[in-house]
């Protein structure tokens, strides 16, 4: 096992053992996971020689040796569509997609198998910085020595989730492992980051991914990527989201961006956020959700399944208590979710309505939701205006996630 | 369109305290231990002479804290983070013993200020600093340090005995006006060393790791950017009266009467006369004892937070011990270790405070060197890169104080200028 510590600076010689420069830096094939090109210091600029070109690799011997009739190609430092370990990954910060977490790049180790120099591990633990900060300064096989003694945490190349992912197949991969995550994880992850990070991120991830880690994500740390990101993304990224959480989250924009977005959302989301945003924050009309299923009362207790049948999956969690309204968009009941799947499908379905309507009005004050919620054990609210409309459905989750953020 | 903001008196009175942003809180740090006796020891021995230092550090304490601030707002990392990425492991990994062992430096100042503020009113060191000491960690690791920082806030209330009293003490204003607007140096070589401990104490090096942190941790945006640039703006402001009041205040008294020497908290107390009578020392006690405990606080924590930061270890207090075990036991040690210094047979706790100051003033040019590189970078900052004027100044500060330090490292090898006071 070699160290990129151990190679950087080891001096490289032509076939004729005359030297063209030092070791600057190592490019990767990220695709295969392994050398590519070695880049050189030498006088007169950065130079590149393919990975094919070495002939001798070794930090014992402190030397490389090229083969013969390799000519180091002129290189720019700044080429931004590769991968390069000491510019992209050393010191950098990468995300643990295994561990879930973001951590610090002191070393990589690299092992070469047959023609290729392959990467193995990111090392971000105490035996990676010991090399880090010794090499060049005791000689390799005591540094060796000593920091094989130490604790050694490594992070294996395909677990690691790259933060600042230059070129579009990088992109793909970070793409990938990061929608394997929990968005719970996602979005600790994102608080995590530094600015630029967290926007390369959410770039990264597609929007209905990108929407579910934010809306697990402090509302402050939301508020900072929203603003961060182009108005356009912004929008398609709240579009994902609930309503009434796109609405905590625009909320807290500066007031001239807040119309920005909502100008590029779609009509009809952007609508439905309006609405919520003229509500306080701490009252039911700011906690409710407008997006939910509502059942007539005038249907049976089949035709209400069928038709939940057919209901958009989004809506799946706000489906335990279901709202009746009549006609005229008035609330008229709830009816358990339960109740209907053990119901026969003739009857109708407002004979198994919860005996007692319990709805708030959308200025009712967050505590006074809160005690209705604790006193009734309810699981969902109804929410109508003075008229008795049925304006929105407030779950037991946005109460607690309130109750939760709102220290 | 906007939501309406909270109501109710609970809602305001949370609304003023969380007004008080990192800046704030930063510059009440500033003004602890080391702070309160070298601006005591700058009054009674230089009277208003030197008052005019005030003035230049004024201008860049503003600019450098609101570097920081804009750093930490368009980066949304730490100075510890960005010294990292951008100079590698090697280069941060010596600034951060660097700031370790300044801090530790400024930590046990803290100490020795809790330590003589009790002894003033009789308590002994060795039940004053080991409870202190135990009270802090135990805050940091079992507490809920924010609440603490409120109540700590609310005691710096106590700093505006400072001005009272000046005021009380009827200054020599002609004097002092003209100390605060015709820079002269003193002759004698230890001036050199109160004027880079008056700078050190004033734009502290860990001040800036932790201003660009908290600055950090607050999710500030560029939006409202403006709301934290005034209020980096302001606590610097706050910090620098207080610290003008306390030269005030000592040179209309001390100094006045003839008392050029602090050797002790009673004696540093007689400032305050004016105000307290008697009681003076009563209420220097306490406030010194605030002031320390607070500093005390966020100095290792600061410190712990910054290495670890540095060399990309888990830190900070809303991660568990076994999370995060290097930043707790570094913290631990810190504590431990400045706690410890004081109770050593023998030590002068003076002599500890001032001279932690000058390690300050010795490690702000280096840390002021990265910023200045940091924040001209492109890359980094966008359009918020600093513009000429910043650059002059920024530039301007690093190298008097470069050379300020140089100047004491000379003088304090000839035989006759030992960084006494």
């Amino acid at each position: 096992m070699l160290h990129l510590s151990e190679v950087l600076g080891l001096p490289v010689f032509d076939a004729n053992g005359s030297r063209v420069g030092r070791v600057d830096d190592l490019r990767v094939d990220s695709h295969r996971g392994a050398v590519d090109v070695v880049i050189l210091k030498a006088r007169g600029g950065s130079r590149a020689v393919p990975w094919s070109a070495v002939a001798s690799f070794s930090p014992e011997h402190r030397r490389v040796g090229l083969v013969d009739g390799a000519e180091p190609s002129p290189w720019n430092p700044g080429e931004p569509e590769t991968l390069c370990l000491k510019r992209d990954v050393l010191d950098r910060q990468i995300i643990d997609t295994q561990g879930r977490k973001v951590v610090r790049v002191n070393d990589i180790a690299l092992e070469p198998a047959g023609e290729s120099l392959l990467l193995r591990r990111v090392e971000v633990g105490l035996a990676g910085a010991v090399r880090r900060l010794l090499a060049g300064v005791i000689s390799p096989r005591l540094l060796r020595r000593l920091a094989d003694g130490l604790s050694q945490q490594g992070i294996p190349w395909d677990y690691v989730g790259m933060v600042e992912p230059g070129s579009a197949r990088i992109r793909l991969k970070v793409h990938q492992q990061l929608a394997k995550m929990h968005p719970a994880d996602l979005a600790d992850i994102l608080e995590d980051l530094g600015r630029v990070e967290r926007r390369e991120i959410v770039s990264a991830l597609d929007p209905e991914t990108a929407a579910q880690a934010l809306s697990e994500a402090e509302p402050s740390v939301q508020a900072a990527v929203v603003e961060g990101m182009h108005v356009d993304r912004a929008a398609d990224l709240l579009e994902e989201m609930p309503p009434d959480e796109a609405a905590d989250i625009l909320g807290d924009l500066p007031e001239e961006r807040l119309h920005a977005v909502l100008e590029a959302m779609e009509d009809e989301e952007a609508d439905d956020v309006r609405e919520l945003l003229a509500f306080r924050e701490d009252s039911a009309g700011g906690l409710m959700t407008t997006d939910f299923f509502r059942g007539r009362a005038s249907w049976t207790v089949g035709e209400t399944l069928a038709t939940l049948q057919k209901v958009d999956e989004d809506l799946i969690p706000e489906l335990d208590e279901i709202p009746l309204v009549d006609d005229d968009g008035k609330l008229f009941g709830i009816v358990p979710l339960v109740r209907l799947v053990r119901a026969p499908g003739g009857r109708p379905v407002t004979e198994f309505m919860r005996r007692e309507v319990r709805a708030v009005t959308t200025s009712t004050p967050f505590k006074e939701v809160v005690e209705r919620f604790e006193k009734y054990h309810l699981r969902a609210l109804a929410v109508v205006d003075e008229f008795g409309d049925l304006k929105g459905m407030i779950n037991i989750e946005d109460v607690l996630s309130r109750l939760v953020k709102g220290d | 369109m906007l939501r309406r903001p909270l109501q109710g008196l609970g809602a305001r009175l949370a609304l003023w305290i969380a007004v008080l942003g990192p800046g704030m809180v930063t510059s009440n740090v500033d003004n602890d231990a080391g702070g309160i006796y070298t601006y005591s020891v700058c009054g009674a021995r230089y009277g208003y002479r030197l008052l005019w230092i005030l003035l230049p550090v004024t201008v860049a304490l503003v600019v450098v804290q609101e570097m920081c601030a804009r750093m930490g707002t368009v980066t949304g990392k730490g100075l510890a983070d960005l010294i990292r990425e951008e100079f590698g492991l090697r280069v941060t990994f010596l600034l951060m013993m660097l700031l370790l062992l300044t801090n530790l430096g400024n930590a046990a100042a803290d100490f020795a200020g809790l330590a003589s503020a009790l002894e003033v009113l009789g308590l002994t060191r060795w039940v004053s600093v080991p409870l202190g000491a135990i009270a802090i960690w135990w805050l940091i690791v079992f507490g809920t340090y924010r609440s603490a920082e409120r109540i700590f806030l609310i005691a710096c209330l106590v700093y505006f005995a400072y001005p009272i009293s000046a005021l009380l003490a009827k200054p020599d204003w002609t004097a002092a006006v003209a100390g605060t607007i015709t820079p002269s140096l003193p002759v004698d070589l230890s001036g050199f060393a109160m004027v880079v401990g008056i700078v050190g104490t004033t734009i502290a090096p860990w001040m800036q790791f932790y201003l660009q942190s908290s600055v950090v941790e607050t999710e500030a945006r560029i939006s409202d950017y403006r709301r934290v640039r005034l209020d980096v703006v302001l606590g610097s402001l706050v910090a620098v009266v207080v610290a003008f009041f306390i030269v005030v205040a000592c040179a209309a008294t001390l100094h006045k009467s003839g008392v050029t020497q602090i050797l002790s908290g009673a004696d540093a107390a007689m400032a305050l006369a004016p105000l307290a009578g008697a009681a003076a020392k009563y209420l220097f006690a306490f406030g010194l004892a605030v002031a320390s405990l607070f500093a005390a606080c966020i100095l290792p924590l600061s410190t712990a937070y910054s290495v670890c930061e540095g060399l990309g270890l888990e830190a900070g207090v809303n991660r568990r011990f076994k999370e995060a075990p290097e930043f707790y036991w570094l913290y631990t040690g810190i504590i431990v270790i400045s706690a410890g210094m004081i109770l050593m047979p023998g030590v002068p706790l003076l002599k500890i405070i001032l001279t932690s100051q000058i390690l300050n003033g010795l490690l702000l040019p280096v840390v002021l060197v990265f910023m200045a590189l940091l924040i001209r970078r492109r890359e980094l900052m966008g359009e918020y890169v600093n513009g000429p004027v910043y650059d002059v100044v920024t530039w301007g500060t690093t190298l008097i104080l470069v050379g300020l330090a140089l100047a004491m490292v000379v003088t304090s090898f000839l035989p006759e200028a030992s960084v006494g006071f």
